[in-house]
């Protein structure tokens, strides 16, 4: 059971003591310890709610942002299959789409992600922001090598068969996404 | 004793300086096997479509009567094509010339034809290599003293890098043995390999005989190949490429000579059938051939002086030539694992009606040579 759900429990069973207590109350007014259990069982109630309402609060900032997160990754693969990365693309010069990862340096800055809980995605995400940025990088270079005016068609060949061998940085980049996609949608 | 000196070591001081018109030739053949290939050509079976007795490429020029008379078709002022193919090569030539400029690349040029495209090539080629070779080989002693003038004289490459060899190339063992020739000569060198005039389209089987070349290439080596080439595959098409080598009279006369050189038959140039057909949907196959449309046989003595009866239709193949379709070209340089570095095309222009017949000029590399180069590619797109 999570820290949110016992403080939730005890606010709300407190709050509950309190109502019953008070209607004891209501109808058997003369025993004057009344007031002082239900003041006291409210007040502690009304203490525990803070934590309720902020753990709450922080609950549904993390989901909100893990969700941003996935629809960026899921993006990002659809990036990754379009036509222009595909081995059957004519090999012709062209400007390829690039990875996003504005979500993924949001949920880092962002404190959402909880310090101990969440340590091993933190790390994933870190890595992950890298290999975005190498991997943009390396369509950077490409674009400007087959845009020469010098280039030959079996050197824009080169770059068709480079990008699309089983060991290049292509492959490794969506074997990445695959796998931070598959630790985010673990429970 | 001193050990005797290989005459082939004096020889350059020895022709040194002299004026005389000596020409150095590597022959590698037996002349005489080349006569019975012929003979036996022209011994074939009967055939009304031109599939029978046959001329087969290269011995269109061989001998000192077809050189000749192929020299008068190029200079024939009406042979438009092959004036707008001259053009057309410069054009070209320019666009490939910086893949080869550089690096060191030696000249090969299968079929030397008039030398008038070597000489544009070692012109450029020279200016960043001056100890470049080049060797210009074809199947005919006469043409390739007539195709190295060119280059020599007009180009002024230094006679002493020229060395001309006789040799049939479309015969594997003999491209084989060239290629061994070639590596002991220049090492690790990289070789262009030239094949222009669209000199490929001559060949009975032009798949075989680009395989055939392809096969001695080594990476670092490239293949200049020039075809001519269509846009339109249909009959019609076809009876007008028919008809382009039917408007040159010195073109008629070439095709002949070989028969006329060889055999004792008497050649009517109305005869002569130009045959156009599509071949496999992909490209224009020109069959020229001489048929005997006479009411009577004819009787026609071989060089062995043996005598071929040829019946009432019978026809004798004089040439072959191609128009080429792109996806043709695409098929023939996969098939034979050749991947195009540049490719440019035109169309001829000096017709007034838009022409679908042009010429294209591909540099080719054997497929090995991208993938065992480590490439800027690799190095950008490796983890």
């Amino acid at each position: 059971m999570t820290r949110r759900t016992v403080v939730t429990v005890v606010t709300y069973g407190l709050l509950g003591v309190a109502f019953v207590l008070g209607i004891i109350w209501f109808f058997w007014p003369g025993n004057s310890r009344w007031e002082p259990a239900v003041n006291t069982l409210t007040l502690v109630a009304g203490l525990s709610g803070i934590f309720v309402e902020r753990l709450t609060a922080e609950a549904e900032r993390r989901t909100e942002v893990l969700r941003a997160v996935v629809d960026e990754l899921q993006e990002n693969t659809r990036l990754l299959n379009d036509e222009r990365f595909s081995p059957d693309a004519p090999t012709s010069r062209q400007v390829y789409p690039r990875l996003v990862v504005s979500a993924v340096d949001l949920a880092l800055v962002s404190g959402a992600l909880g310090l101990h809980r969440d340590a091993d995605l933190v790390g994933l995400l870190h890595r992950w922001r890298d290999t975005v940025h190498l991997f943009n990088r390396r369509l950077d270079l490409t674009e400007i090598s087959t845009f020469s005016n010098t280039i030959s068609p079996a050197e824009l060949a080169a770059f068709h068969r480079a990008l699309h061998r089983e060991n290049s940085y292509f492959a490794a980049t969506r074997e990445k996404l695959q796998n931070l996609l598959a630790h985010i949608s673990q429970p | 004793m001193a050990e005797p000196v290989p005459v082939i070591r004096k020889l350059e001081h020895a022709l040194a300086d002299d004026d005389f018109a000596w020409s150095l030739l590597l022959v590698g053949e037996d002349q005489t096997d080349k006569l019975a290939t012929l003979t036996g050509d022209l011994r074939g079976p009967v055939s009304t479509t031109g599939d029978g007795k046959q001329i087969t490429s290269g011995f269109s020029y061989w001998g000192i009567g077809p050189t000749i008379a192929w020299a008068n078709a190029t200079n024939d002022p009406f042979y438009l094509v092959m004036k707008a193919g001259a053009e057309s090569f410069l054009r070209h030539w320019r666009k490939v010339r910086p893949h080869v400029e550089n690096g060191g690349f030696h000249l090969v040029s299968l079929g030397v034809g008039t030398g008038v495209k070597d000489r544009t090539i070692l012109s450029d080629m020279r200016r960043n290599n001056r100890d470049m070779y080049y060797i210009p080989v074809d199947m005919s002693s006469e043409m390739l003293r007539m195709g190295t003038l060119e280059p020599v004289r007009g180009a002024r490459f230094p006679v002493s890098q020229v060395l001309p060899v006789q040799l049939d190339f479309s015969i594997a063992d003999n491209m084989d043995e060239l290629a061994q020739m070639l590596a002991r000569l220049v090492g690790n060198d990289p070789i262009l390999f030239t094949l222009t005039g669209n000199t490929l389209a001559n060949f009975e089987s032009d798949e075989e005989l680009l395989g055939t070349l392809t096969r001695v290439l080594r990476p670092q080596d490239r293949l200049l190949l020039e075809v001519a080439s269509t846009t339109r595959l249909d009959q019609e098409t076809a009876d007008a490429a028919a008809d382009e080598y039917h408007q040159t009279r010195a073109f008629a006369e070439f095709v002949t000579s070989a028969l006329r050189y060889n055999t004792d038959l008497k050649i009517n140039n109305d005869r002569v059938k130009f045959i156009g057909e599509v071949e496999d949907e992909d490209a224009l196959l020109v069959k020229i051939l001489w048929q005997n449309d006479t009411d009577a046989e004819i009787r026609m003595e071989l060089p062995d002086h043996t005598e071929v009866v040829l019946p009432i239709g019978d026809t004798i193949r004089l040439y072959t030539t191609r128009k080429y379709s792109t996806d043709r070209l695409k098929r023939l340089t996969e098939a034979c694992q050749l991947t195009p570095v540049e490719a440019i095309q035109s169309q001829f222009r000096y017709t007034r009606r838009p022409n679908p017949f042009g010429l294209e000029l591909l540099l080719l590399a054997p497929n090995a040579a991208g993938e065992a180069a480590h490439s800027l590619a690799d190095d950008i797109w490796a983890t």
